[in-house]
């Protein structure tokens, strides 16, 4: 009995160091859309690889957090980080681009987001292997008070997150800097008037209680991205890495088509059990919306060329990317 | 333990309590009160920057809450605020460490010879010591791939690594008080108490 | 090795460097460090490091910290508190005991503007002892109330305890201090019914003293009024929704200073300490809160919280039986080092598996800083009871703890009530 008792934790041992642990951190809570993705994706490379991998998720930062993800992970903190890139300005123009284009869902904007990082990996990454990358859904404002004009939106103080305060400054608003959970309480005490972000977190943080009003003009999008070390990845067995790879699709196209799905049951949500009311801008004001923002991302293409990136021929494919996923 | 002065007990929520000690005796020889001397103006000095950017930062928060009542706010001012934050700490480690601020337990040290409490200060002294200096020197290196990276802060989107190598100057300025605690605990008739921790 | 042996050795290693009076916080850098080399590299060691302490340092959230500590530096140090002591004493101090009930009832009043614990023990020492003295009071009594009295400045809002529990622990400041006040309140009637029965034992434990006509009993009122308007003003402010955490706090401070300028009390010396003792604290607080949180990454990457959090609720015993088991470590934590320090260290091994087997964040939260505040007062490390002994050298520190001990099982039975009883904590929020 002993004896043997004492082999069979010996096999054990040496089946689990056979196992690779890849280590997986993320900024926010497991209950997020990409917490969510963050999950599935380890259950399924576990049972893809038959239990060869092993993977250790680290949400709500307990390892690392949004401004030092992908250092964190260039130095060996975790194996795979995902974070969203417009929260670290300067350091991604080209996403930077990319985000500020109107997309009408985050399916169309994460199958774009897929193939422009497929093509300019390098230039963005720098070395670094992308696992997958998905885009939320557009950022909407989401007020206390109807706001269906550049008149309405002038002063208001809404809280953005990322790369948004130039875009909504230059709207007229004040856009106001600061953490999703002081949002919450700055939103129920009346420090700020709305919030300017993706509708799931009108369910999620309940955030259908507080505003009354959202208005339907898709402004940026985020961009999460996975990546891992060249060197950890170049460390991992090809049938490994085989597997990984055809996850990346699979997961973006599960993670915006469930983003998606999940937004309009938020919304649904909101409207019917808090009485949450859409307005929209008129054609005309839209227009005069879109007259402000698109000059904007000529400055970003300006100086994107200038720091020596391929930034004019990147927006022209991504409008061309743009309108194909839109039609399909 | 020693007589306290009130408004010193304040400020900590040290397990022993030790006044700021202006640099006069209790060291006999000159070199000594050269180093005291030289320490206690030296974490004044940082002190006071502190002191300032502290001011600048409670101004600042009161300012931008104001303001959004009727106006605009101003949208960096969690950034700023944070900035401001970092250099009050930076700059008032130093004067902490000079003032035996940081907590430590010394129910076991205390009842050591005064050979024993010498060294057990100078083996404490020597690994803060290095603790300081190594945070610094990463602080810095931290900062420098910022700039290699071109991040900007994610609101205001502006440069803001001049602020990591404040927070690095700071580290270095505690390591360097340490390095002159240290030199009176190995040369110093004075024993624990006031060299220690 | 295990990686949940690293851990257990890292936290061995940690506590060893503590006993030979390594400073709390670069004994948690240090572990954190050595232990990270150990489970990944040097490289990303020094990476957390690096970019933990300019996250931390530069964080708005945390400037609350600095804002509140300097609110009720400004009050002590233009002596305000005076005018706290002196309107709760014409009103009681004709009492039997009253002398020692005005003693906590001014250190409430100050709790309600100090958010440290040793700070309100040392002012109100100031003021307290004397007078005790002076009527004769019961040595271990008298100081035993004014250590005990100060513990308020850490449960009462605004508390730092609180700020940094709310942090570590990714909760609302404004909801934990909303939670902190009826258990708070209650407390200092336990405290005042424990004088009560002291004295009603031994008569000779708290003479009482003059008896005051109602007039002079209003002007002593009357000079509580600014002290009363400031915390009103801030945590009122706070409650109502006028600011956050953070401009309640700079509101705070710089009211603080508005208000004793006006009444010509703050003094530039006064001034100056007030704002060196601020920037002193603040920064060994803040250390504290980074070597802790880079202390529980290295904690994370070994996954003992995740281990210690399977094998808690794998226990087949009643919860409860677990909150009280991990309220008895801190106890015995708290009472063998710096109590502040040992939350910092425990946070990341004990929050996690509490909130994994089901009970409530801010319910937990405010019990933390209970206990906490209670190793602030129990042998052989109780910094309020080294306080009073500063202010007091004749005295000897077997006699505070004594005073001390009349007041541990108040908090014994109060905590076993808040545990039953979760509802008293929970139903403002
Ligand atoms: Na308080
Ligand atoms: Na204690």
């Amino acid at each position: 009995g002993c004896n043997s008792n004492k082999e069979s934790v010996e096999q054990q041992a040496k089946a689990e160091s056979n196992t690779i642990t890849l280590t997986y951190a993320f900024f926010a809570p497991p209950i997020t859309f990409p917490g969510r993705q963050m999950q599935m994706w380890k259950e399924e490379l576990e049972e893809r690889t038959n239990g060869k991998v092993k993977v250790e998720l680290y949400p709500a930062g307990t390892l690392l957090q949004a401004n030092n993800m992908f250092d964190g992970v260039e130095k060996g903190v975790a194996d795979i980080g995902m974070s969203v890139t417009s929260y670290e300005p300067g350091r991604f123009p080209l996403m930077g681009m990319a985000d500020m284009a109107s997309y009408p869902n985050s399916k169309v904007a994460t199958q774009v987001r897929h193939k422009l990082v497929q093509e300019y990996e390098e230039e963005i990454f720098k070395g670094n292997k992308v696992i997958t990358v998905f885009t939320g859904e557009p950022s909407y404002i989401q007020a206390t008070k109807p706001i269906t004009s550049l008149e309405d939106l002038k002063g208001k103080q809404l809280r953005i997150s990322g790369a948004l305060a130039p875009v909504l400054e230059e709207l007229g608003a004040a856009p106001v800097g600061m953490s999703q959970a002081e949002a919450a309480e700055s939103l129920q005490m009346g420090i700020i008037e709305g919030v300017v972000t993706s509708r799931e977190i009108l369910k999620d943080f309940n955030f259908a209680e507080l505003v009354g009003y959202v208005t339907d003009y898709p402004l940026s999008v985020n961009t999460f991205v996975a990546i891992m070390s060249e060197d950890k990845w170049n460390s991992l067995p090809e049938d490994v890495q085989e597997e990984i790879d055809k996850l990346s699709l699979e997961m973006a196209e599960w993670t915006s088509a469930y983003h998606d799905d999940y937004v309009q049951e938020s919304l649904e949500w909101s409207i019917n059990e808090h009485g949450v009311e859409v307005v929209s801008l008129s054609e005309e004001e839209k227009e005069r919306w879109d007259e402000i923002i698109v000059p904007l991302m000529e400055e970003y293409v300006e100086k994107a060329e200038d720091q020596g990136l391929p930034a004019r021929e990147f927006k022209q494919k991504m409008y061309k990317l743009i309108e194909k996923y839109t039609s399909e | 333990m020693q007589k306290i002065r009130n408004n010193e007990i304040y400020g900590g929520v040290n397990s022993e309590v030790i006044p700021e000690v202006e640099p006069v005796s209790p060291y006999k020889s000159t070199n000594e009160a050269v180093c005291e001397k030289i320490n206690y103006h030296f974490n004044q000095g940082l002190a006071f920057v502190a002191g300032v950017s502290l001011a600048l930062m409670m101004f600042l928060i009161v300012y931008n809450s104001v303001v959004r009542v009727f106006a605009t706010p101003f949208v960096g001012t969690t950034e700023v605020a944070g900035w401001l934050m970092a250099v009050t700490t930076a700059f008032a480690l130093g004067y902490t460490q000079f003032n035996h601020g940081h907590v430590d337990i010394k129910i076991v040290t205390d009842k050591l010879p005064t050979l024993g409490q010498k060294i057990s200060s100078a083996v404490v002294q020597v690994m803060s010591l290095l603790f300081y200096a190594i945070v610094g020197w990463h602080v810095v290196t931290y900062g420098f791939e910022l700039i290699i990276n071109n991040s900007l802060s994610e609101t205001m989107g502006v440069i803001f690594y001049p602020f990591v190598f404040v927070v690095a100057l700071g580290f270095f300025g505690t390591a360097f008080t340490l390095i002159i605690q240290l030199y009176q605990t190995l040369t110093g008739e004075v024993r624990g108490g006031k060299n220690g921790s | 090795m295990d990686p949940s042996m690293i851990a257990a050795a890292g936290l061995v290693v940690m506590f060893l460097m503590m006993f030979i009076s390594v400073p709390i916080s670069v004994a948690m850098f240090i572990t954190g460090m050595g232990g990270l080399f150990v489970m990944s590299s040097s490289t990303s060691a020094f990476y957390l490091l690096s970019s933990e302490v300019w996250n931390s340092f530069s964080s708005y959230s945390l400037s609350v910290i600095p804002l509140y500590i300097l609110m009720g530096e400004i009050v002590f140090q233009s002596g305000l508190t005076a005018r706290l002591f002196n309107a709760a004493y014409r009103w009681f101090g004709h009492l039997r005991g009253g002398m020692a009930g005005t003693t906590i009832l001014a250190s409430a009043g100050f709790a309600s503007i100090c958010g440290s614990n040793a700070a309100a023990a040392a002012s109100m020492g100031t003021m307290a002892l004397p007078e005790l003295k002076k009527y004769k009071y019961n040595p271990a009594l008298s100081t035993g109330s004014v250590a005990t009295g100060g513990t308020l400045g850490i449960i009462i809002p605004p508390s730092t305890v609180l700020i940094v529990i709310a942090i570590q622990t990714q909760q609302s400041i404004r909801d934990l201090f909303i939670a902190s006040i009826i258990p708070g309140i209650l407390l200092v009637i336990f405290f005042l019914l424990t004088i009560l029965y002291l004295c009603h034992r031994n008569p000779e434990y708290g003479p009482p003293g003059p008896k005051f006509s109602f007039k002079e009993k209003m002007r002593a009122v009357y000079g509580v009024v600014p002290i009363l308007g400031l915390f009103l003003f801030v945590i009122g402010g706070l409650f109502l929704g006028w600011f956050t955490p953070s401009e309640s706090a700079a509101f705070g401070a710089l009211g603080a200073i508005l208000l004793t300028l006006a009444m010509k009390r703050l003094t530039k010396e006064g001034f100056v300490t007030a704002v060196k003792n601020t920037i002193k604290t603040s920064a060994m607080v803040l250390m504290l809160i980074v070597g802790a949180t880079y202390l529980g990454r290295f904690l994370a990457v070994t996954r003992l919280p995740n281990e210690v959090a399977e094998w808690i609720s794998s226990l087949p015993v009643h919860s409860l039986v677990i909150v009280f088991a991990i309220l008895t470590v801190y106890v015995i934590g708290g009472s063998l080092m710096d109590a502040m320090g040992f939350l910092m260290v425990s946070i990341p091994i004990f929050y996690p598996p509490v909130i994994a087997i089901g009970y409530d964040p801010v319910w937990f939260a405010i019990l933390l800083c209970i206990v906490t505040s209670l190793g602030a007062i129990t042998p052989p490390v109780g910094v309020n009871a080294f306080v009073v002994q500063g202010l007091t050298p004749s005295t000897n520190i077997t006699t505070i703890f004594k005073g001390t001990s009349y007041f541990l099982v108040n908090y014994v039975i109060f905590i076993i009530i808040l545990v039953v009883f979760p509802q008293i904590i929970l139903f403002l929020v």
